[in-house]
């Protein structure tokens, strides 16, 4: 089964609670971890692994999942064919030559196809660095991360995730811990999951994201539940946030400020004697028994 | 006109705050100022600014999409080829059909076709809203359509948009993230303020974007936000291997976050001297 944490919103607690989620499924079932924000991947962070350092992954190496131009200049004689035909603009002349803007290349091949001279051929570039951490008690976490500058944050999701059913067993439950947003990457992150936690925080930024959250989960009819985090810092968007999840609400965890002194001493939140540990094992529950219906 | 971009990487760190806290600083000083909400998937700044809409769509955004017309084309499979989108499949027949959502409006097909059978003709992808919330003050907001995957497409037409604008300083509100939808958001800025937070996850995300500004070759800072609950150490050491600044922070506060969660932030009694900041960034 693969279920997916997502928000819309940045911040409210996504990776806080799928590494909570890992910690209680683990006690009954085989689970692996995907972090599928190839951005800023922090899922490991809060599972008290330092993924900046390569030394503490069992597995890492760097992939491609695009391919880009690569000019010949012997051949270009800056015709810009190229660079009028570009839908993103990500050729320009530079001393008479076709040069690429990195950043802005999609990898379509267009370029390619229509040089007048041949001049153009893609190839494959290594942007994504893949690693593979395993937590104290077993469970692996499979991380990207897009090297900076590069685009195709969706394929990079899509392959992380392909990767991750090496490590499947039976009955293993998949928590993927989606990117901020609802464009590319979150979307390759929701297709062909079962089931979206919908973590949500009481402000109105959070409730209006929550919603074209939802719309996009609609597209794909992927069922789901809200989960309210930090819920009491304004009580009335909490209110109204649960009786618009009817009975899709999974439960709330309170705003504890002590929860940043575990995360500077990398302590996993559920090992440590934060009251919102309780709070986290209900929504657990709850899913569990939302995921069975 | 100055353009300053507030990004951050990390998610909730306070972007959209602290580009409105700036807002409101250089407007106390006299300028005229336009917010640009470049996080187009999930627009946030017109509910910080007490409006309850993003306000009139002045311009629909739109990207090319093919057209294949059956009659003409003769199954030869090319554009299926070429498509690195993968968004072109075959009947068993032959007869080729672009999935939507997957198309990337590249151009190869209609570009290629032998039997110049797709034309090219375009799709919305999302909007443009302009409100004006004071005389000295308006809001440009893009939003993409639900569903969209390339949504840098819409900030793209955000950015080509506001080329026409006059006004003393223009303030650009990114995404979260590193990815392209935030990079057109950051391309020719003139300056950007990067927002963290003091904790293990601000740290990791700050090298993230700040190794992207440098790739862009903006100039920037940092700006600290609840700076008294974490650990400042954390950022001062990835500040100092930068060679960036902290110019600006923000303490941890209860009232700021109540306000914040209401969509209340111009209600707070002198909300924009909670943001301290160590130079003009306006100049």
């Amino acid at each position: 089964m693969n279920i997916t944490v997502m928000s819309g919103k940045g911040g409210v607690g996504k990776s806080m609670i799928s590494s909570s989620l890992l910690h209680f499924f683990a006690k009954e079932n085989h689970v692996v971890g995907i972090d599928c924000d190839v951005d800023t991947p922090n899922l490991a962070i809060w599972l008290g692994i330092d993924n900046e350092n390569i030394k503490n992954a069992i597995e890492t190496e760097k992939i491609s999942t695009i391919e880009k131009p690569i000019i010949d200049k012997t051949k270009c004689v800056g015709c810009s064919l190229c660079v009028s035909k570009c839908q993103f603009n990500a050729l320009e002349i530079v001393d008479n030559k076709a040069s690429l803007i990195q950043h802005r290349c999609e990898g379509c091949g267009l370029c390619e196809v229509i040089c007048p001279h041949n001049a153009i051929k893609l190839q494959p570039v290594e942007n994504v660095t893949l690693s593979v951490f395993n937590t104290k008690s077993g469970i692996p976490i499979i991380q990207g991360l897009i090297s900076p500058g590069e685009a195709e944050s969706g394929e990079a999701v899509t392959e992380i995730r392909e990767i991750a059913k090496k490590y499947e067993k039976e009955n293993t439950i998949f928590i993927q811990d989606a990117a901020a947003g609802i464009g590319c990457p979150v979307i390759a992150s929701i297709v062909g999951s079962d089931y979206a936690v919908i973590v949500a925080e009481p402000t109105m930024s959070s409730e209006s994201d929550m919603k074209r959250a939802i719309e996009l989960l609609n597209q794909f009819s992927i069922p789901y539940g809200i989960v309210i985090n930090k819920y009491d810092i304004n009580l009335n968007v909490y209110n109204r946030i649960k009786e618009f999840a009817k009975e899709n609400y999974l439960g709330k965890i309170s705003y504890d400020k002590d929860i940043v002194k575990e995360l500077i001493k990398m302590n996993p939140v559920v090992e440590s004697d934060l009251g919102i540990v309780k709070e986290l094992e209900k929504v657990y529950i709850s899913l569990r028994k939302g995921i069975s219906e | 006109m100055r353009t300053i971009a507030v990004t951050g990487g990390k998610g909730g760190t306070g972007k959209s705050t602290v580009a409105l806290l700036l807002t409101i600083k250089a407007i106390n000083k006299g300028l005229s100022v336009v917010v640009v909400d470049a996080d187009v998937e999930c627009p946030n700044d017109y509910i910080l600014l007490n409006k309850n809409s993003l306000g009139c769509s002045i311009l629909e955004v739109k990207v090319p999409y093919p057209k294949i017309d059956l009659d003409k084309c003769n199954r030869c499979g090319e554009c299926v080829r070429l498509c690195r989108a993968n968004a072109i499949i075959t009947k068993k027949d032959g007869t080729p059909i672009i999935q939507e959502d997957l198309c990337s409006s590249c151009g190869v097909c209609w570009n290629i076709c032998p039997q110049n059978a797709i034309a090219k003709t375009d799709k919305i992808v999302g909007n443009i809203y302009k409100e004006k919330i004071f005389d000295n003050l308006i809001l440009i907001t893009g939003q993409s359509l639900v569903g969209l995957r390339e949504t840098s497409s819409v900030v793209s037409s955000l950015r080509e948009y506001i080329k026409n604008i006059s006004c003393d300083l223009l303030i650009i509100d990114t995404a979260a993230g590193s990815h392209c939808t935030v990079m057109r958001a950051l391309e020719n800025v003139d300056y950007a303020y990067a927002v963290t937070e003091p904790t293990p996850l601000g740290k990791h995300d700050l090298r993230i974007i700040l190794r992207v500004l440098k790739e862009l070759e903006i100039p920037s800072g940092i700006i600290l936000n609840q700076y008294d609950n974490g650990d400042q150490k954390l950022i001062l050491k990835i500040a100092k291997e930068f060679g960036i600044g902290i110019e600006g922070k923000v303490p941890y506060s209860k009232e700021l976050a109540q306000y914040y969660s209401s969509g209340q932030l111009l209600d707070m009694k002198n909300v924009s001297n909670i943001l301290e900041m160590d130079k003009e960034f306006w100049l």
